[in-house]
């Protein structure tokens, strides 16, 4: 797969901090202490690649949370393929970001 | 200015990069994401425009936002609107504000006093004792003298908190002197607030003034809370404590820090340093030196990065300005005077954007920035001047279209050899050269008689 050998560090740990539940950007930059100037671009990257697609929660659920609604990204089948490869290049990513539950959830 | 709007403004001029179809989903998602920011906002609207300006690489030509420069007015009007723009930013936000305009009263009149030959902002020098020598003596040189000390100092904030904060020993009269507000406390010692510190320990809390805290044990009311950019005097501050002259007096012998005074006003304004004598408790005299507070140097410093980038472009390489070898229907007097006049306008509103801009950025971020921005935005200031007048009919002003690349017969040995660009009213071509063949070293101006004028109708 040509796909994974490109991904940098970077953007497979964005990856894998999305698979790992944290779903939308500001929970993103708190989960991998990277800057807002290269979360958002990767994410953009990453959907453009088809690795991950985003949707809007529900106006219902940010309401109940009294809180703006959230963009969230979730892994593609193409994503995750590509995370369990880059896993492999960079095997303490699994280790840094822990998979857990959405934050919704 | 209200912080938020100012983030919301950032993000708003931040999504005039993105294409129009993805813009509104675009700015609701970082207007959300803003929502959760509590600390390092600025920064984090800074990082929006990474993203926008990613959205604006990626995006299809014909869905680009451009701005429109192609005529000449168009072209200065942007300019101007850029150089209006920076400056009332700069006049409207106090942060940027006070990095142009001193925080202190008749802040020409400020000295900072220091012992020996040591600089007064290279560290404490003043001992405590000749500091009251200095102020118990009357000198018609000096208004009023006054004495801090920066240091750490635990701060108790409730019972059930206390922080470690950089507080400012003062003098009683250390804000009078800078002409500062303090508050109105009747007695004892008064502590000013920092706004960071008021928002950060006591949580923004409109009710704080009147408040006791202990400084090092000791109780103090807070009697204000003021900028933290009001502080520009050396050592950091994140809150000023004030004592009466009588709790100076105990502190131990040779404790040092630093003086300020203020000169009175027979003794008129001084921009540089200057070394005084004054006469001490053993019959001698002991020196100091006196240096402005109010750092004109400032302008110099700006003078000097102009000159050294306007040096820096000129030895790249030279630069022609439209000024090309052409047949005999080159525009002559007026039509050359107006485009020397456009030139000399598009030179003459970089300053203000440039200088603006960079204080209105560094306002943002940090004031260590300031020489560097200024740097760089004057050296891709005066560039894109000049490259935008070489790209411009010499006649109509107007930007040249329908770039064409041309070449020779054999691309394989010659490839192609240059670009040629059109002026949409007809005046003429421009032919820039990629290498140097044996017709064209340099770009050349075809100018196009009025005969083809029916072409271009």
């Amino acid at each position: 797969m040509a796909l994974e050998a490109r991904l940098s560090h970077t953007a497979a740990m964005i990856l894998q901090a999305v698979d790992a539940g944290h779903g939308y950007g500001f929970g993103l930059m708190e989960a991998t202490g990277l800057p807002s100037g290269t979360v958002y671009p990767a994410l953009r990257r990453l959907e453009r690649d088809g690795l991950v697609r985003s949707e809007w929660e529900k106006q219902s659920i940010a309401d109940a949370g009294l809180r703006p609604a959230r963009k969230y990204y979730r892994l593609t089948r193409s994503g995750k393929a590509t995370l369990e490869a880059s896993q492999k290049r960079y095997p303490l990513l699994a280790k840094l970001l822990p998979t857990r539950g959405r934050e919704d959830e | 200015m209200n912080r938020r709007r100012l983030h919301l403004g950032m993000l708003w001029g931040a999504a005039r990069l993105v294409p129009q179809p993805d813009r509104a989903e675009w700015l609701a998602e970082w207007q959300a994401e803003l929502w959760y920011v509590e600390r390092g906002a600025t920064t984090f609207c800074l990082g929006a425009f990474r993203d926008a300006l990613w959205m604006w690489r990626n995006a299809l030509p014909g869905l680009r936002p451009s701005i429109n420069v192609n005529s000449p007015q168009r072209c200065l009007g942007l300019l101007a609107v850029l150089a209006a723009v920076s400056i009332l930013w700069l006049h409207l936000t106090p942060g940027a504000r006070r990095m142009w305009a001193s925080p202190y009263a008749d802040a020409r009149r400020l000295m900072l006093v220091s012992a020996g030959d040591r600089g007064a902002r290279e560290g404490p020098t003043v001992p405590v004792e000749r500091y009251q020598s200095l102020a118990n003596r009357a000198d018609r040189r000096f208004s009023s003298f006054a004495f801090y000390q920066p240091g750490a100092r635990r701060v108790q904030i409730s019972p059930r908190r206390a922080a470690g904060l950089a507080v400012v020993l003062g003098s009683a009269n250390l804000f009078r002197v800078l002409g500062l507000p303090e508050g109105e406390v009747d007695a004892g010692p008064r502590m000013v607030l920092g706004r960071g510190v008021w928002a950060n320990y006591f949580d923004s809390d409109p009710g704080v003034v009147g408040r006791v805290v202990e400084v090092d044990g000791q109780r103090a009311v807070i009697s204000r809370v003021i900028d933290d950019g009001s502080w520009q005097l050396p050592g950091h501050a994140d809150a000023w404590l004030l004592e009466d002259e009588s709790v100076l007096a105990q502190l131990p012998r040779g404790t040092t820090g630093f003086v300020v005074a203020r000169l009175s006003a027979s003794a008129g304004e001084h921009d540089r340093q200057w070394p005084f004598a004054a006469p001490n408790a053993h019959g001698g005299y002991d020196q100091y030196r006196c240096a402005p507070v109010h750092r004109s140097d400032f302008v110099v410093a700006c003078l000097l990065l102009c000159a050294l980038s306007g040096l820096l472009i000129c030895t790249v390489r030279p630069l022609g300005l439209g000024e090309y070898p052409a047949n005999g229907y080159a525009p002559r007097g007026l039509a050359r005077l107006r485009r020397w006049a456009f030139l000399a306008a598009k030179l003459a509103l970089i300053p203000p954007i440039v200088l603006c801009g960079s204080l209105d950025m560094a306002a943002l971020i940090s004031i260590q920035v300031f020489p560097h921005l200024m740097l760089v935005g004057w050296i891709a200031g005066v560039r894109w001047v000049l490259v935008d007048q070489r790209k411009r009919c010499p006649v109509c002003l107007h930007l040249l279209t329908n770039p064409t690349r041309i070449g020779g017969a054999s691309q394989v040995f010659l490839q192609w050899s240059g670009t040629e660009l059109i002026c949409t009213h007809g005046h003429g071509m421009l032919y820039v050269p990629e290498v140097v063949t044996s017709c064209y070293g340099t770009q050349r101006w075809q100018y196009l008689d009025p005969s083809w004028s029916s072409l271009f109708s």
